[in-house]
């Protein structure tokens, strides 16, 4: 026995030693000057795709784009831009390059790299939803569809006859140019293509491509001039374009890096960042630690040596955290709705208004929500008050899509009022035997407020119409897809504002925009949207943006708005940097400092 | 001059001086007829119309809400024991399940004997060493997404009202999977020495056929272990009904089991608002049940001196 | 010794086709029902579903993506995570899998450590304090599960009495509940084994002899009964590394370590499957492993151990 105790602790002591050694106690739980928890997993860290909020604060801290965002969260500067130099009639800009931008390996940042990554998203050489990003662009839409046409055609074997509709209607007909044309006919053979209805969409795309010369990249209102210096051309002046210009979609990606390692050029090791920090650790679903960048042009204003980022689900773990001094930062996604009230009198908790709405998408391929009647039905059938309430985070209902912005307030419709028996009247007309009433999901996140929420709703809709709705909670990643593919019936949307403009809620609605993902789709309405993106006169921007968002609240009835929600973080004392008002609710770690 | 006694009133006897066991077995009743009279009393409508009251959320135990309320507002005393059911509903089908695969398996090994036995035992064995709850778990997800797709119709048989019912049943019937190995074993081995009792010896030289003897001779003799392991399977299976819903692989909303409950009470452990009552009582109520059901097969299993 | 060798190969080969078998009903698992598995449908750009169709190589024909996926697994590449999108499932246990064999291990260990000895003792002092205390252990480690007992040690040594952290994994103070938390079972179980084995052994002739031939109480108890007492507890770590695997499920997820187990839960939550097979892959390999481990163990500790 003497002989037996010893004998066992070295072997588990080596047993342990090993896989220490091997990486399991490697969980940066060490030295970070900042701890964060912003939420869930990001889903890529590449700036072309993302398209969260979430995301994007991983964005701001690892690249900068031409532009970027003063300390006061809002004012744009420039970024890797030098200076920032617009025409009079705000179509042209020039960006003289900064000669001491660097890579984070050494290598200088130049206009060629801003070409570059945004040739990638136009030629689809990434998976990229937030392309119209480029198109005010001059020539980048077309030249963007020309190419996704080229990847349609090439995968047309692969594509169910739903897709290759779809893919002729959106694509294929508006876009496919005169080289694409003979292709075209060919896909329409009787010998391939079974559907007669196909082959006419595809002979008459074919026929409207002859008439398009190609458009080749150069025709894209992108130069780099002698200097170096580079020069964007505009379709049309664009109020907002310096916001984005800072947009994630437009931040440089290292060619080197992306061309040897593919999609895995993201993580540790391998990834090249131009921004304040560099990504030194990424455990899945567990942490990210970012450090410090020392080429950063501006590295010597970045006081963080080391920030940790914990990737935590919903619940009360990150609050527990929090609590217990392992967390110096959290945001909304961490702190439950439910802990809000005994918190909300604390200094430590700092609320914050923001530019986004929460609302619920409908979609609108699948019955019962291809009827607009019965959408109206339901968008009447919810008391928004009593959903708010639930909720109890202070969140003020709405009946708007676009929250209070000055100037457009004065024109926003109304949007459809809670009116339950209007409301029965409307689906009794539209669908009277509820017993065939079909399904109807409601997706949302994994979350234990989503949950209440759902229940809220479930309860308004069987008593004001008597049609049972059920509950399909995912979480982020999966949730996102489902809503992408339309395997949905009412999805819990929340909408944050890419840049300070009514125009960021109303043109999610386009045609094929990767961000509409109701289905729907309608010309007059894509016409009116391209009209106000070339419209300089404020006051007939904003009647025309009010028009488009009558359509989809009340005509169309594409989506039932909620609630604005509220923002908060929760922000130790030592922690600085963070600014009062946040309306873009961006979170800028370059300007972050810990106070000892 | 004492009166001859069957073994089945020993056993009874030896039973009844146990006074734990007997309190345990009292117990266990009781959390039955609760579970059955509950909900019933307390939410005469059935689950998902339980009032709502958004005011009335997270309040800890007081009048009116014995076990506090939920997030939103729904008296946690019904949905406990409601939940209770659904897990005694689940375990009761998956032991029956679990029996019937046991018994019929380790029967069939322990009478053929010789290599069939082994081939049979050695597949037992094998089975043993695979991580067979997870492959399990994996078997549920699959399924489970495929009820989604199968009862979308409006009526008959799969209308949509049914996949509560898929669910259940797919449940049962993978935990009865997890549990008949255990069982085989024993009644392998209780027919391995039954085979040359006395009784079989006379069934056989009266002329009865294998599946007979088997069936109306043997079987019958088992009863006793078999009973006893039943009693002693069963905690584990309530548990991993629990352990299920709890990761997300049991019922859903808004159906309840204690799993589900606990799920969603461990998200609401706060630092600033600890919400103890959401996970104390049904995981009281649960440890409580195991417990019983524990010490009752412990008592049985001395009572009728089985080893 | 060749019979030992030829006994190893065997097991070994024996091992082999358990893993095969295991990867085919895998395989076809999760092509069962209806449907597509791999999510190609999701994605809706049709340009990134042929990128994934030709990842699964989902357009070749199934005998063809059977073989290949035989072939991936035998180098454990399970091809990309559905849902965690910028990491392969590889890569995914790769950083998983210290993590939980860490944690298992230590687990393991520390059940396997403190209930030999407490089962011994409680063996020695029986009917004393420490065999009722040993006993009620026992029993709460049988009856309350690891999801009940989790939060409530949370709430207790964590909220309440701010003494250990909620929750993550890295740091020491990180690593006691968790640990705690999957031992427990085990630690009942192996309590109760080494109890019931020592006093069955103090039962039997030789110690009755060597109390006889005058030897110290202490070394009867250390040198011979627990030597037998032992035995039924190596043929228990296997099976107990099943427990400890099912348990990581729970404490993994509730404590939020980044193991294998906290993928493998969140992997059905998301219709990761090829996550959920990579894991399962792991998981059988291992056990499989200790088993054939076990089996050798025994047969060089046992004479008596046939190696037919």
């Amino acid at each position: 026995m003497r002989r037996i105790a010893p004998g066992f602790l070295l072997v588990v002591a080596a047993v342990l030693a090993t896989l220490v050694a091997a990486g399991a106690l490697d969980t940066a739980e060490t030295a970070s000057d900042l701890r964060v928890s912003w939420g869930p997993e990001p889903e890529s860290l590449d700036p072309a795709v993302v398209t969260g909020v979430v995301e994007s604060r991983y964005l701001y801290a690892l690249f900068e784009g031409l532009v970027t965002y003063a300390p006061d969260h809002n004012t744009p500067i420039p970024g890797v831009a030098a200076a920032i130099r617009r025409s009079p009639d705000g179509r042209v800009y020039t960006f003289p390059i900064r000669p001491e931008a660097r890579w984070s390996n050494g290598r200088p940042v130049t206009a060629e790299d801003f070409v570059w990554s945004w040739r990638r998203i136009l030629e689809c050489r990434v998976k990229c939803d937030y392309v119209t990003m480029l198109f005010p662009l001059r020539g980048a839409q077309a030249y963007h569809q020309q190419c996704l046409a080229d990847v349609l055609l090439r995968g047309w074997r692969g594509m169910d006859e739903t897709e290759r509709r779809d893919a002729a209607q959106t694509v294929l007909l508006p876009g496919a140019r005169a080289p694409q044309a003979d292709g075209l006919r060919a896909l329409a053979d009787p010998a391939v293509e079974p559907s007669p209805a196909l082959r006419a969409l595809l002979l008459a795309a074919a026929d409207a491509a002859a008439t398009r010369p190609p458009v080749r990249f150069e025709d894209v209102g992108v130069r780099i001039l002698p200097d170096g210096a580079l020069e964007v051309t505009l379709e049309g002046a664009i109020p907002y374009m310096l916001d984005v210009f800072a947009f994630g979609t437009l931040m440089p990606v290292p060619r080197e890096a992306v061309e040897a390692h593919g999609e895995d050029w993201i993580k540790p090791g391998r990834i090249v960042c131009n921004g304040p920090f560099v990504l030194e650790q990424w455990r899945p679903h567990y942490a990210i630690v970012l450090r410090r960048n020392p080429r950063y042009h501006g590295a010597s204003g970045v006081r963080l040596d080391r920030v940790l980022s914990r990737i935590l689900d919903s619940g009360a773990t990150g609050l527990n955290y929090y609590e217990r001094g392992m967390l110096d930062a959290v945001d909304r996604s961490v702190v439950p709705q439910d802990f809000i009230a005994p918190l909300r009198d604390r200094p430590d908790f700092r609320p914050y208004t923001t530019f986004s709405c929460a609302f619920l998408r409908i979609n609108t391929t699948r019955p019962p929500f291809d009827d607009p009647r019965i959408r109206r039905a339901f968008a009447m059938a919810i008391d928004k008050r009593a959903v708010a309430a639930v909720l109890q985070g202070g969140e003020q209902p709405t009946n708007r899509l676009v929250p209070p912005c000055p100037g457009y307030r004065d024109v926003q419709p109304d949007g459809l009022a809670f009116d339950p028996a209007a409301a029965r009247r409307l689906l009794d007309a539209a669908w009277p035997d509820r017993e065939t009433f079909p399904r109807v999901e409601f997706l949302m996140r994994n979350t234990p407020k989503q949950k209440d929420l759902y229940n809220v709703l479930r309860d308004q809709i069987e008593r004001h119409l008597g049609v049972r709705i059920d509950a399909k909670g995912q979480e982020w990643q999966i949730y996102l897809d489902s809503m992408n593919r339309g395997d949905y019936g009412l999805a819990y949307s929340n909408w944050s504002a890419d840049y300070a403009d009514p125009a960021t809620f109303v043109d999610l609605w386009v045609t094929g925009g990767g961000n509409n993902r109701t289905g729907w789709s309608d010309p007059e309405f894509d016409r009116w949207i391209r009209e106000s993106q070339t419209e300089t006169d404020t006051a007939r921007r904003h009647a025309l943006l009010a028009r488009c968002e009558r359509r989809v609240l009340e005509e169309a009835c594409i989506l039932i708005p909620l609630y604005l929600p509220v923002e908060y973080v929760m922000l130790k004392p030592k922690v600085r940097g963070f600014p009062q008002e946040n309306l873009m609710d961006r979170f800028l770690l370059r300007y972050f400092r810990v106070e000892r | 001059m004492t009166e001859a006694r069957t073994p089945l009133q020993m056993a009874v006897r030896r039973f009844r001086k146990n006074r734990l066991a007997g309190v345990c077995l009292l117990l266990l009743a009781l959390a039955v007829a609760a579970s059955l009279a509950v909900p019933a009393v307390r939410q005469p409508s059935g689950a998902g119309a339980e009032r709502i009251a958004p005011g009335a959320g997270l309040l800890p135990p007081g009048p009116g809400h014995p076990f506090g309320t939920d997030a939103i507002g729904r008296d946690l005393l019904p949905r406990v024991f409601e939940g209770l059911r659904l897990t005694f509903a689940v375990g009761i089908s998956a032991i029956v399940l679990s029996l019937a695969l046991g018994i019929a398996y380790g029967a069939v090994a322990g009478y053929c004997g010789g290599r069939v036995d082994s081939l049979m035992m050695r597949g037992v064995d094998v089975l043993y060493g695979l991580p067979t709850i997870a492959i399990i778990m994996l078997a549920i997800s699959v399924f489970k997404g495929y009820g989604d797709l199968l009862f979308a119709a409006r009526e008959g048989i799969l209308r949509r009202e049914n996949r509560f019912l898929w669910e259940i049943a797919l449940i049962a019937v993978v935990l009865g999977l997890t549990s008949w190995l255990t069982i085989a074993r024993i009644v392998r081995g209780q027919v391995l020495s039954l085979k040359e009792a006395e009784f079989v010896e006379a069934a056989r030289a009266a002329g009865a056929g294998h599946l007979r003897i088997l069936f109306r001779h043997i079987v019958p003799n088992l009863l006793g272990p078999v009973i006893v392991y039943a009693t002693l399977t069963l905690p584990a299976i309530l548990l991993f009904e629990s352990l299920l819903s709890f990761l997300g692989l049991g019922v859903q909303e808004p159906n309840v089991s204690l799993g589900l409950l606990l799920d969603d009470g461990i998200k609401r452990i706060a630092a600033t608002s600890l919400n103890w009552w959401l996970v104390a009582f049904p995981g009281t109520l649960l440890a409580a049940v195991l417990f019983c059901l524990n010490v009752v097969g412990d008592g049985l299993r001395d009572a009728l001196d089985v080893r | 010794m060749t019979r030992l060798a030829g006994f190893l190969v065997r097991r070994l080969a024996g091992a082999a086709i358990v893993l095969w078998a295991v990867l085919t009903l895998l395989f076809f698992l999760v092509r069962a029902v209806p449907g597509d598995p791999f999510a190609t449908e999701k994605a809706g750009n049709p340009a990134i579903r042929e990128v994934i169709r030709q990842q699964y190589g989902l357009d070749r024909p199934l005998p063809e993506q059977y073989i290949r996926f035989l072939g991936n697994a035998a180098r454990l590449d399970f091809g990309p995570s559905y849902r965690y999108k910028s990491w392969s499932v590889g890569q995914i246990l790769r950083q998983g899998f210290p993590v939980s064999a860490f944690l298992g291990f230590s687990a393991l260990a520390l059940a396997t450590g403190l209930g030999v000895t407490a089962g011994a003792l409680a063996a020695a002092r029986r009917n004393t304090w420490i065999d009722h205390l040993t006993m009620g252990v026992v029993v709460a480690g049988i009856c309350i599960p690891g999801f009940v007992l989790a939060p409530l040690l949370i709430i207790l040594l964590a909220l309440l009495l701010p003494v250990l952290p909620p929750a993550g994994w890295g740091a020491p103070s990180q690593l006691i509940l968790p640990v705690l938390v999957l031992a427990l079972p085990n630690l009942a179980y192996i309590s109760r084994l080494t109890r019931a084995g020592v006093l069955e052994a103090l039962q039997k002739d030789f110690i009755v002899t060597a109390r006889a031939k005058g030897l110290a109480e202490r070394q009867v108890l250390y040198g011979h009964a627990l030597r037998n007492g032992l035995a039924p507890v190596l043929a228990f770590l296997a099976p107990a590394t099943a427990t400890v695997v099912t348990g990581s499920f729970v404490v993994e997820t509730i404590f939020h370590v980044p193991g294998m187990g906290k993928y493998f839960v969140s992997s059905f939550l998301h219709a990761d499957y090829p996550l959920a097979i990579g894991s399962i892959a792991v998981y059988s390999l291992l056990l499989v492993g200790l088993n054939v481990l076990a089996d050798l163990a025994q047969a060089l500790l046992d004479p008596r151990v046939n190696l037919e």
